[in-house]
């Protein structure tokens, strides 16, 4: 996990130990629509070319339910669809403007030792 | 090699498997069974056993909108790794300021109940006093001092009137 320097609500994925990277994972996974494990797993294998465990998924879940970055949407259906809350939304912009800002800067300086 | 990677769950606590079993199962069943997936199940759940209270508020949560999930599974509800943390410094912290007084009374005035009590006393009382941040969370600022404190002092009492009956008997 890369450490950053973070806004409280984005912090919170910090907390996360090694369940951070697919926290974010799953945060980016749901960012356009509700989705369930299984749908999730593929999403993010399509998206990242990481395929998360069930612990591991499950594991991260269960972190981002807790502090309400995520929430269960009301089904029939067995295999239980989540979505993003507003908070979820919000770490997950903040979390994005914190990559994009050490993105920027290493790209900076790696054109500036080409030159 | 599916039936033991289904027979895993049954490691995850109970509350994690009512609230996440059947999703995991689901998912379980739809994915390849591979080495990887039984050995990532079985962090999973050494995982979901160091963490329980992660299904309780998450059930917590969940609980808001829908009324039949219980909340009487979880016995630690809410509390997070730093109120572990701190849970741990006052077990260990109380256990250790215990004993260093009673080795300082024992070299001030000699062998005496006092200092036995606070050696005995020490670990229960520290585990009392580590409770604050745990298992007594859920009352009021108050309360959990009342009882954390208070419970450590008649831990304490306890042992040195076992200490002091032992030395008369």
């Amino acid at each position: 996990m890369i450490f950053m320097k973070n806004t409280r609500s984005d912090a919170e994925l910090d907390d996360f130990g090694r369940f951070s990277d697919p926290a974010l994972l799953i945060l980016v996974s749901l960012a356009d629509a509700a989705k369930h494990g299984y749908a999730m797993t593929e999403d993010i294998a399509e998206l990242a070319d990481v395929r998360l465990g069930p612990g591991t998924l499950y594991g991260a879940i269960a972190r981002l339910e807790s502090r309400g970055l995520i929430e269960p949407v009301v089904s029939e259906d067995r295999r239980n669809p989540y979505r993003l809350t507003a908070s979820g939304e919000k770490a997950l912009r903040l979390r994005l403007k914190a990559i994009e800002t050490v993105a920027r800067a290493a790209r900076r300086r790696l054109s500036a030792s080409e030159v | 090699m599916r039936a033991m990677q289904s027979a895993v769950l049954c490691l995850y606590p109970r509350a994690w498997r009512d609230r996440y079993g059947a999703e995991m199962l689901e998912l379980v069943g739809s994915q390849p069974v591979s080495v990887r997936s039984f050995v990532d199940l079985l962090a999973g759940a050494v995982d979901a056993r160091l963490n329980p209270q992660l299904a309780c508020a998450a059930a917590g949560v969940r609980a808001e909108g829908n009324k039949t999930m219980s909340r009487s599974l979880c016995a630690i509800e809410g509390v997070t790794v730093r109120d572990q943390w701190r849970s741990a410094a006052w077990m260990v912290g109380g256990s250790l300021i215990l004993i260093l007084v009673a080795i300082g009374l024992k070299f001030r005035i000699g062998p005496n109940a006092v200092s036995e009590a606070f050696v005995n006393a020490a670990f229960p009382a520290s585990l009392m006093l580590s409770m604050e941040s745990t298992y007594l969370k859920r009352y009021s600022r108050l309360a959990r001092t009342a009882m954390s404190v208070g419970g450590a002092i008649f831990i304490l009492l306890i042992m040195l009137a076992a200490t002091l009956i032992g030395r008369i008997t």
